[in-house]
């Protein structure tokens, strides 16, 4: 992003599965900073209003500029589908898109859906189309929970794309294919950028909450294990029982996800831990994402044969997952490519506070949102 | 990048719309302002050179007082002019010394020259355009030996004198010499007018 005159960026709402992020950037003399930020803890189906209420007061209490809001939907809200499309049946595209459409997503309300042209392959004449679907019913919750902040929506698009901005930024000056793993806590997205575009996106089986789960139980044995009474095991989620989660590791998570919420200092609780068993986490996380890394190297393949053999310089760790410990470690492990969790402020140069600077990958989507219209 | 956007294009584009009209603002206000420095640098520099154009003419000290000391000289000068006028009438007259000096050697040895009168006329008016004219007439009286020195003594005198006209006067045969025959020319000329001067002829 280039110094131009001083502005602001409209403000960004990216609501995801745990929490709503708001981020504002502004430029100036010394390039671009964070104007203001906010982050609001808010979960399950009712969360559009709970935001909003939270929000709604402190909006104006803080330095945001405009009424402008880009806002990103959450992944575990939109479906992502692959749609083959062959040269003979072009006529019927539109009707194949809206079958798939109707049929990936359940709403009273009906379906709203987006399609890209991803890959076009003249040599099987078939073209790739990436269907993005999602209810009429979260579009409207998501529109009158910005209204009635007070702001006005002028975007409303998948956590992907914003993410991909912000990657794409990152790294404009490489020419070589670059992937991103968002590890969110409801859906996981695997997604390839090349050329400025986002070449490759495929939701995983394998999401937050199963290796949350994971680490709960490798963090139970521990503690049966050495007997510390006095040293009690991190209950890290509530309102579902952690058996359950365990057991469900493989299965798709629905649109409307569980009502299962995260403790808010789980995450330190399991940094802790991670201090003195981080061997043993490696190997609770390690078999969780041996899995999850064959799904990636699937994606790859595919992206592989798709694109003349383009190899893929790196994948970026963004979201809740990339927070877990020894989540990286073992992704490494098995993919053997670089695995870096995304650092946009830092690397883009973007002054933040703090608060920011520590959870990078999970503001970037929301910076990527901001982004819009910046490129 | 391409984008799945669930609002309508407008939507953003209207937005981006939103976000240049500042930006046009500011340039228009650069442009307004640029403007603004551009015509005050153009009044600034008219009201220099104004403001050395009136200084300029303005006279300054020493030229006041040049002046001054010349209207003094004028003055002085005046109290004089009653002198000078006639004392410059007297200068513009012709001259006849060069005349008595040499009119003896140019007319030729057989003619003696007997007596020579000089006449001036002030401001004798013109016949075509009006303007007073002065005169010069010179008298000559010579007593001639010969016919030839006779026929020629006019031409001579004419040549030499370079006056307009010559006017044959009176002639008769000298008294006890009769080869001999007193003749009276009289040669005149008309001097160049005398210029207008302010306030009338002169």
């Amino acid at each position: 992003m280039a110094l131009r005159l001083p502005q602001h960026t409209p403000i960004a709402i990216h609501i995801g599965a745990l929490d709503a992020r708001f981020l504002q950037l502004q430029s100036g003399p010394s390039g671009w900073k964070v104007r203001a930020c906010a982050c609001y803890p808010a979960q399950g189906s009712s969360r559009h209003n709970l935001i909003a209420e939270q929000a709604a007061g402190e909006l104006k209490n803080r330095h945001w500029r405009g009424k402008d809001a880009v806002v990103g939907l959450g992944s575990d809200t939109v479906d992502v589908t692959l749609v083959p499309v062959d040269q003979d049946q072009a006529e019927r595209q539109d009707q194949m898109l809206e079958q798939t459409a109707l049929a990936a997503v359940e709403d009273e309300e009906g379906v709203a859906y987006r399609w890209l042209q991803l890959n076009s392959l003249p040599g099987l004449n078939r073209e790739e189309l990436l269907l993005l679907t999602t209810g009429a019913s979260e579009l409207r919750r998501a529109t009158l929970a910005v209204e009635s902040m007070g702001l006005r929506p002028v975007s409303m698009e998948m956590t992907a794309f914003g993410l991909s901005r912000a990657l794409l930024a990152m790294r404009d000056q490489d020419p070589a294919p670059w992937g991103f793993l968002h590890i969110g806590f409801d859906r996981t997205l695997f997604g390839i950028l090349h050329e400025g575009e986002v070449r490759f996106l495929k939701p995983m089986q394998l999401d937050g909450r199963t290796l949350l789960g994971a680490l709960q139980r490798e963090a139970e044995q521990l503690a049966n294990r050495e007997r510390q009474e006095d040293a009690p095991v991190p209950d890290l989620l509530t309102g579902a029982a952690f058996g359950d989660l365990a057991g469900e590791a493989l299965a798709p998570q629905p649109i409307a996800a569980a009502e299962v919420e995260l403790k808010q200092d789980s995450l330190a609780e399991l940094q802790k831990l991670d201090v003195e068993h981080a061997v043993d986490l490696l190997q609770a996380v390690k078999r969780e994402g041996d899995k999850l890394a064959e799904e990636v190297r699937a994606c790859i393949r595919h992206f592989h044969s798709r694109n003349k053999g383009a190899e893929l310089g790196g994948i970026s760790l963004t979201g809740f997952g990339a927070s877990l410990p020894e989540v990286e470690a073992a992704l490494h492990q098995t993919l053997e490519t670089a695995i870096t969790p995304a650092f946009p402020f830092t690397e883009l140069g973007i002054q933040a506070p703090a608060e920011i600077l520590e959870e990078e990958h999970l503001w970037t989507p929301a910076l990527g949102l901001a982004m819009r219209g910046e490129e | 990048m391409r984008t799945a956007d669930f609002l309508p294009d407008s939507a953003f584009a209207n937005h981006l719309d939103r976000r240049r009209t500042p930006k046009r603002l500011i340039l228009l206000g650069g442009a307004v302002m640029l403007s603004l420095l551009v015509s005050g640098a153009f009044a600034v520099e008219a009201m220099r050179i104004e403001k050395q154009a009136t200084a300029a003419e303005q006279p300054d000290d020493a030229a006041r007082a040049a002046r001054a000391e010349l209207s003094q000289i004028y003055a002085e000068m005046n109290q004089y002019a009653v002198q000078l006028d006639p004392l410059s009438e007297h200068l513009k007259r012709p001259t006849v010394g060069w005349i008595l000096k040499d009119i003896a050697s140019k007319v030729g040895d057989d003619v003696q020259i007997e007596e020579i009168s000089w006449d001036f006329r002030f401001g004798i008016p013109g016949a075509k355009d009006g303007l007073d004219r002065d005169q010069a007439e010179l008298t000559v009286v010579t007593t001639v030996r010969g016919k030839g020195a006779l026929l020629e003594l006019d031409d001579r005198l004419q040549n030499f004198v370079g006056y307009e006209r010559v006017i044959p006067g009176r002639q008769e045969v000298v008294r006890d010499r009769g080869d001999e025959i007193r003749f009276e020319l009289s040669l005149e000329d008309t001097l160049a007018p005398r210029t207008a001067m302010p306030g009338g002829k002169k």
